[in-house]
Parts: structure tokens; C-alpha cells; sequence
């Protein structure tokens, strides 16, 4: 029954093609578990989300070649951010695919984080896997993931896509409520940037 | 100033002479030159009226690949911003026409405006200002991102010497592009002969929801129907995924989520549409509206993955029973 079969079997492939539709972008629901990973700094060395378990972490998606995440750096507006908060962990993660023109080789990326003064480490997600685990759209995009590992802020890194001077740095303030104990609020923004070169 | 006596005023150039030459009229400010996009200030008045329509508009030409965005821009980027420094103007407003769709990689999405738009800016010459005397001296900062692959913001400075008369006086090079884009302003569907849009929000998991939403007019039809929102701050609208309804000329079903799923959202919820790609008539048109919608109570959320389970229990039931039947059947007729 050749033709029985092959009916069965679109129907299963309809089925789970039903199932497994979605977004290509993952939404992450603030409170729940932030996606586990495991990715190499510039220099080579593994650094795993599970490692940091115990500290308050802040995720930034960088791209030194985009107007929005060079603003930032120049203004050392996430450098000054974490030093105010020396007991958070600052990585920031690269989803530029290592195809695209804003591509950077480490040691360029180095030279750029030297000159501007940044000194937490930048991850190399050029498989974009993360990006897409964590839904980044924009750089920057920041996430801030509490004690235990749940996501407690997604969104933007303050109130000025344009730059004309920030009144609220929201991860700045998330990051000031989970140390007071509390749950920022808001605790999601509308990202801006550019979008993530994936 | 009559078209005559604006003439006049080029004679310096001797031009009146030979005749009406359109370019040395055209009411348009120097272009502001960047390696991704040009932008300067038009009228589509060689001469606007006191206290009338300064026919503005702000025309930007890109190069290829590169776009500039919608009023709601999407993931990504924002629209321009136009700051009047002087001049005898009110404070102009930006209209945004009819945008485009721009799929990104990652599945990330842009609305705006590729190769050129001239955006109409909602403007009033000041009833003070003086017929005759020099042209109006208008000057503004525009504040604006250019993306391609890659995104550029810019500040600069735009300037336009708009002639005054008492009675406006079209300017034959500048208007019809000014009046193009015009068109492309979405008018209100609730203005059309039979204009309805047909909503209903349903509760979706959690505290998510969908949108079903319909159009129909009078005369309306579909072309290539898209539908875009305007920035909500409460809401992450999703892709619109058309459907077809009897008797709409579009229609759309639409997932929202609340931007921050640790603030409740209010009862009522006011959402402004603009949906493009359709003809009424047979001319191209763009609409757009407003709802006021009430949000459903929340005795559906749990409800609603308990639906969605089942429905892949039933498709997976469906495919199983198929798939028994066609086995259990006889053998095709086929040798």
C-alpha cells in the first residue's frame, strides 16, 4: 500500500511540522530558567552560564561595528554600569556571524575592548545558537539573570536609543532592586540597536 | 505674490526672459549628503499662503539596500526625528505613508522605506508671517538611523526657503512627488463607504493573546494585503498571519504578548493599525484604524495550552486513525 503510506506519513510530517513551528527567535519569559550555555571568551577559554550559578549575571549582545553598541562603549555606559555593581558578572556575547562584514578577528576585538576600556569578557557565538536561544534581536540587547539562574530583566540598557542622554539605565536599577531583594521592574523593555547579525 | 510676480523675482537670472524654468523654482533645501542617504526639506509650494498648509515634506533618497523606518520600526532602528530650530512655521508633524516590509536575518523584521520616500510633514505657515517680503527661513535638525545590512544614525541640519504669497502657488517639480507619497498616507477605514474592521481578542496562553481581525469597505479588495501596528507599549505584536473571511476584503489573526509578563495588563486595550496592499476601487489604497478592545478575563489561561495540547493530541489521533484506515482499506485499484 504504497499510497496508504505515504498518506500516513504526510500526515505525521504535517503533525510534527505543527508541533515543532515557532519563531526562529526564542521568547523568554521573565522568572523562568535563563538558557544554559557554554561558549569561548577572545582569548579561548570556556566560560559557562552554570559556573557563575550563585551570582547575579548580565548578559550584553555586542557588536563593535554597530553604531548602537559603539556608542555605548565610547560613552563606557555598560563598563561603568558593572563597576558599579562589582559583585555581577558582565559577559558579553557576540552573535555576528563570522561570515557578515561586522565580523571581528580576536585580536582586533581585543585592540577595541583596550582602547575603549572594557574590561569583562566578550563571547564568540558566531553560530548564533545563543542569540537565538535568548531571542537577542538587537545590539545591545541585556539580560540580567538573578542568584539561581532565572532570567530577571530583558530588554534595553536604558531610555535613550538615541542617544541624547539617558534619564533611566533599567539595568542599572534591575540590578540595584535584585540587590536590595527585590524583582526589577520593568522587568522587560523593547530592545534597541542594530539587529543582531546572525 | 502672484506666479508672475515670483517670476520676477529670478529675473537676476534672466530667466523670465526665456521662459519658466521649473528647477531654479522648486521650493527644496540642500540636500544632506551621507555615503548611505540624502535627505533635504521640500514644499509643494513655490509660494505658500499665510496662515495656510506649508506643504511640507521631508524627502530622503537612499542608496540601494540601504532603508529608513515607519513610524513603529520594527525589532530594530527608529524613525526620524525632525526638530524645527526656526523659522515661521508650526512645529512640523511627520506622516508616515504606507510602509514596507524588511525581512533581517534571525528572523527579525523592519518596517519602513527603501530607494526614496518624501514623508509629509503636517505643517502650518504662521498667519504673521509676510507676503513679499524675503521667503520664509526654515531651518530644522533631523535625527535619523539608515540601516542595510548594517545601521547608521545621523544628526544634521536641513534649511528651506519658502516663498510667501497670498494665494499658494503649486510648484510643478516639487508637488507630485510630495503628493505621490501623500497618497500613500493611510486614510480611515472608518471614513470609507461600508468601512468596518471586525475585531475580537481572545485569550491565547497564559497571558498572551490573539488578535482576529477583518476589513471590509465598500469597493474594497485585496493585493497584496500586510498589516502593521503602531508601537504599543504594553504589547509585543507578532508576524500577522492572514486568513480568509467571507465577505472581508482582509483579514488577520494576530498573536500579542505583554512586553513585561510581570505587570498585569489593563482591562482595556487601544491598538492603531495600518494595513497595506489593498485597492479600493481598483486604485491602491492604504488603511488604517484604531481599536478599543477588551481584554478577555483570564479564566481562559489556563485554558489555552490546555487547548493547544489538545490539538496536537487530536492531529496526532487524526494522523493515526488515516493512517489505520488506509491500511485497513483494500488495495488501490491500481495494478
Amino acid at each position: 500500500m504504497p499510497i496508504a503510506r505515504h498518506v500516513a506519513c504526510a500526515a505525521l510530517v504535517a503533525w510534527v511540522a505543527l508541533a515543532c513551528a515557532g519563531p526562529t527567535l526564542a521568547e523568554l519569559t521573565v522568572g523562568e530558567p535563563a538558557p544554559e550555555f557554554t561558549l569561548r571568551d577572545l582569548d579561548g577559554n570556556e566560560v559557562s552560564l552554570a559556573a557563575q550559578r550563585g551570582k547575579t549575571v548580565v548578559l550584553e549582545w555586542m557588536n563593535p561595528n554597530c553604531p548602537f553598541s559603539l556608542r555605548h562603549s565610547k560613552q563606557k555606559t555598560m563598563q561603568s554600569t558593572a563597576d558599579k555593581h562589582p559583585d555581577v558578572v558582565w559577559l558579553a556575547i557576540n552573535s555576528t556571524k563570522p561570515t557578515h562584514g561586522d565580523h571581528l578577528e580576536p585580536a582586533a576585538y581585543q585592540a577595541f575592548l583596550a582602547e575603549n576600556g572594557i574590561r569583562y569578557p566578550v563571547l564568540d557565538d558566531g553560530a548564533g545558537d545563543v542569540g537565538r536561544a535568548y531571542g537577542a534581536k538587537t545590539t545591545p540587547h541585556m539580560y540580567v539573570i538573578d542568584a539561581a539562574g532565572k532570567l530577571a530583566y530583558a530588554g534595553a540598557i536604558d531610555d535613550d536609543p538615541r542617544g541624547g542622554g539617558a534619564k533611566v539605565n533599567y539595568v542599572d536599577a534591575a540590578l540595584a532592586t535584585l540587590a536590595a531583594g527585590g524583582q526589577p521592574a520593568p522587568a522587560s523593555t523593547k530592545p534597541y540597536g542594530c539587529s543582531v547579525k546572525y | 505674490m502672484t506666479r508672475l510676480g515670483l517670476c520676477c523675482r529670478f529675473t537676476l537670472f534672466a530667466v523670465c526672459g526665456v521662459g519658466w524654468n521649473a528647477q531654479l523654482f522648486a521650493v527644496a533645501g540642500p540636500w544632506a549628503e551621507t555615503e548611505q542617504a540624502r535627505v533635504r526639506l521640500v514644499s509643494r509650494w513655490a509660494a505658500a499662503a499665510p496662515g495656510g498648509d506649508a506643504g511640507l515634506g521631508l524627502e530622503f533618497r537612499m542608496a540601494p539596500g540601504w532603508h529608513v523606518y515607519w513610524l513603529n520600526p520594527g525589532d530594530a532602528g527608529y524613525p526620524p526625528k525632525l526638530t524645527l530650530s526656526a523659522g515661521p512655521v508650526s512645529a512640523p508633524e511627520i506622516l508616515y505613508p504606507a510602509p514596507q516590509r524588511f525581512d533581517l536575518p534571525g528572523g527579525l523584521v523592519s518596517f519602513g522605506y527603501a530607494d526614496e520616500v518624501v514623508y509629509p510633514l503636517a505643517a502650518t505657515l504662521a498667519a504673521s508671517a509676510e507676503v513679499g517680503a524675503s521667503p520664509a527661513a526654515l531651518a530644522a535638525e533631523i535625527d535619523y538611523l539608515v540601516c542595510a545590512e548594517q545601521c547608521i544614525p545621523y544628526r544634521q541640519s536641513l534649511a528651506l526657503e519658502l516663498p510667501i504669497a497670498d494665494t499658494a502657488v503649486v510648484d510643478p517639480e516639487i508637488a507630485p512627488a510630495v503628493d505621490r507619497w501623500r497618497e500613500r498616507l493611510p486614510r480611515r477605514l472608518d471614513s470609507l463607504a461600508g468601512g468596518r474592521a471586525d475585531a475580537v481578542l481572545r485569550a491565547a496562553a497564559g497571558p498572551e493573546l490573539d488578535l482576529d481581525l477583518a476589513l471590509a469597505a465598500t469597493g474594497l479588495a485585496a493585493q497584496a494585503p500586510d498589516l502593521f501596528f503602531a508601537p504599543h507599549p504594553l504589547l509585543v505584536v507578532e508576524r500577522p498571519a492572514p486568513r480568509t473571511v467571507a465577505d472581508a476584503a482582509a483579514a488577520w489573526s494576530v498573536h500579542l504578548r505583554p512586553l513585561d509578563e510581570t505587570q498585569p495588563l489593563p482591562a482595556r486595550l487601544t491598538l492603531e493599525w495600518t494595513a497595506t496592499g489593498l485597492a479600493l476601487d481598483g486604485a491602491p489604497v492604504a488603511l488604517a484604524g484604531t481599536l478599543e478592545l477588551a481584554r478577555p478575563s483570564s479564566s481562559a489561561a489556563l485554558g489555552a495550552p490546555l487547548r493547544r495540547v489538545g490539538a496536537l493530541i487530536a492531529i496526532a489521533l487524526l494522523a493515526f486513525l488515516i493512517y489505520r484506515r488506509l491500511r485497513a482499506a483494500p488495495p488501490s485499484t491500481t495494478a
